[in-house]
């Protein structure tokens, strides 16, 4: 019965999420020209919502042609850069992590303060560097060390590395402080006088009890990488889902939808997952 | 406090850099030195614009002759200024809302969480530039609105898109506190809800939101940097139609628009989208600094208590 209760619950939070993304793709009409067209917009509102709940048809930016199989192929294109992106970027943020702490354990504090200045620095400022950077390799060496704008050749390497570049320091910077908040609870001290090495207890006891609160700062990475996409999408040429969405109303709805569905169904289901494990435990 | 984070260097350093920056671009009477060509006596020409650094101007110029550090500066005060007033605006209106949010019945307040889950998963970027392109666009036969009209209306679109997020943070933090014993107490000792949030809730997470102000800040300066690499700058883009094919300009010398101009310069003439980029990057470390300083001040203050 509570499974069927959940079910019903999530399937309304997924309605409300999309009917408040359809409040913001007819936003534009309610200010069209800067005056208040309150009219216009129910009348917008009313016609996105048939259009969404009935599969009406959906165009795009020219009007012509039909959204639909397009989209998909879009967003395969752009999820696969952004999957790839996140693996990326955990790859980067463990690398740094453990360096940091198994070698350069003393200088720890320097450490974490360099991070602080890069994960502040814009995303696309560190981007338009990375780029400038492979540019000027190949105009002084004749090396070209990835493709850096999709012109007939698909640019692929430098994209998914600037997403995961900048959010990576950000994932440092929090696995960081959530392996020193591990470290000071007294297990670990047991575990030393035990003889157990540093790894050892690293890699065995400290990552598995962090997993749960990492996992939790995963929506606000997610997000912001998607926010890098973008950029990304536009300084490469790629022409993918985010920069199709901008095109018009249509594509902006349906990649919104796209977007927030699937997430929103997955975080869902690891919330339960993850309380009814502690409820057990506890 | 004062003296506290005077003693830091990296706080002095860039606080100075700020406020030097933004006084001396209000200062400045916004007038940019061009200097078309270089000839020697005889009239031959000896260089022509773009300038690198060091050589005519200081910091370069750009295509037109223009120099950049002059640029820099006069666009220093809608940057900095934009950022600073949607960043307040932000915190400002979220904190006023969660006051009242945060002591809803937990049914209504999970349905305010899901009503507003949509814009913690689709990003800020994409909201704002697909509400303003409409507006801040110009259409074929110029802007039909006034300047001031256009900037307002941005700078609304770039506060309201945090809120729901920033909102939801904030009284999630309140309702933490909220649970503590001591609110229990105060409550059975007959504190109305009015003097519970000032007097016992403020004290507790104040300190965060002087911290969420600096990442707010960084937040706006970076979707501000997003819009104008789009080509979407503070107040409108202007768009030479017809025979020429000019990229859109940016009304005010706002820095992102400079990007947005001349990103095409990125595989020749580097310099001049690097100029921009150098001060985005110092002015988002130096608010990044003038943060860490003050988290620093608040976990000193918080040992000097547990000591005592």
């Amino acid at each position: 019965m509570t499974v069927v209760k959940k079910l019903v619950s999530l399937f309304l939070q997924c309605i409300i999420g999309v009917e408040v993304l359809i409040l913001i793709a007819a936003f534009p009409v309610l200010f069209a020209n800067l005056t208040i067209h309150i009219k216009e917009y129910f009348h917008a509102i009313l016609e996105l919502n048939v259009k969404v709940f009935t599969l009406g048809d959906f165009f795009t930016a020219d009007g012509k042609n039909s959204l639909f199989p397009f989209i998909f192929d879009r967003y395969f294109e752009s999820m696969k850069i952004l999957g790839l992106g996140i693996v990326t970027a955990c790859l980067i943020a463990f690398l740094i992590t453990y360096l940091s702490l198994i070698v350069f354990r003393k200088r720890l504090k320097a450490i974490k303060y360099l991070l602080e200045l890069l994960e502040s620095i814009p995303d696309l400022m560190l981007i338009l560097l990375l780029q400038m950077v492979v540019i000027l390799i190949y105009q002084k060496t004749g090396i070209k060390l990835a493709q850096v704008v999709s012109v007939r050749e698909k640019a692929f390497l430098l994209p998914v590395i600037s997403v995961s570049i900048p959010i990576s320091f950000y994932i440092t910077k929090v696995f960081i402080h959530y392996i020193e908040e591990e470290l000071e609870k007294q297990y670990i001290t047991l575990a030393k006088a035990k003889g157990l090495t540093f790894p050892y207890i690293l890699n065995l006891h400290v990552l598995r009890n962090i997993a749960d609160g990492m996992f939790g700062t995963s929506k606000t990475i997610f997000w912001s990488m998607l926010s890098t996409l973008l950029v990304v999408d536009y300084l490469f040429n790629m022409n993918g889902l985010l920069r199709v969405m901008l095109t018009g109303r249509d594509p902006f709805i349906i990649g919104c939808i796209l977007i927030f569905v699937p997430f929103f169904i997955l975080y869902r289901i690891y919330e339960w997952i993850s309380f009814d494990n502690r409820k057990d435990i506890g | 406090m004062a003296i506290f984070l005077l003693k830091r260097k990296r706080f002095v350093v860039s606080v100075l850099f700020l406020v030097t920056l933004f006084s001396w671009s209000i200062i400045n009477n916004g007038e940019i030195e061009q200097i078309r060509f270089i000839t020697d006596k005889s009239g031959n020409l000896l260089d022509a614009p773009p300038y690198p650094p060091f050589t005519v101007f200081l910091l370069g110029s750009d295509k037109l002759g223009y120099d950049l550090g002059q640029m820099m500066i006069a666009g220093a005060k809608y940057t900095i200024g934009i950022t600073l007033i949607v960043a307040i605006l932000r915190m400002v209106l979220s904190i006023i809302l969660s006051a009242f949010i945060y002591s809803l019945k937990p049914r209504i307040y999970s349905v305010m969480k899901s009503i507003f889950e949509p814009f913690s998963v689709v990003p800020q970027t994409i909201i704002a530039f697909f509400i303003l392109v409409s507006v801040l666009w110009m259409p074929i036969d110029g802007f039909p609105n006034p300047f001031w009209q256009r900037a307002l209306f941005e700078t609304a679109i770039l506060v309201i898109i945090a809120i729901p997020n920033l909102t939801i943070q904030l009284s999630d933090e309140m309702r933490q506190v909220e649970r503590e014993p001591f609110i229990e107490a105060a409550k059975i000792l007959g504190a109305s809800k009015i003097s519970i949030f000032f007097k016992h809730i403020v004290p507790h997470v104040y300190e965060k939101w002087i911290l969420l102000f600096g990442q707010q800040f960084i937040q706006a300066l970076q979707l501000l940097a997003h819009l104008g690499f789009m080509k979407l700058f503070f107040g409108g883009s202007f768009i030479a139609y017809g025979d020429s094919n000019d990229p859109p300009r940016s009304i005010s010398y706002e820095w992102s628009g400079v990007i947005g101009d001349s990103i095409s310069y990125l595989f020749s003439d580097q310099w001049i989208i690097l100029v921009p980029i150098i001060f985005f990057v110092l002015t988002a470390i130096s608010v990044a600094l003038i943060n860490d300083s003050v988290k620093a001040y608040f976990q000193s203050k918080a040992n000097n208590q547990a000591k005592k």
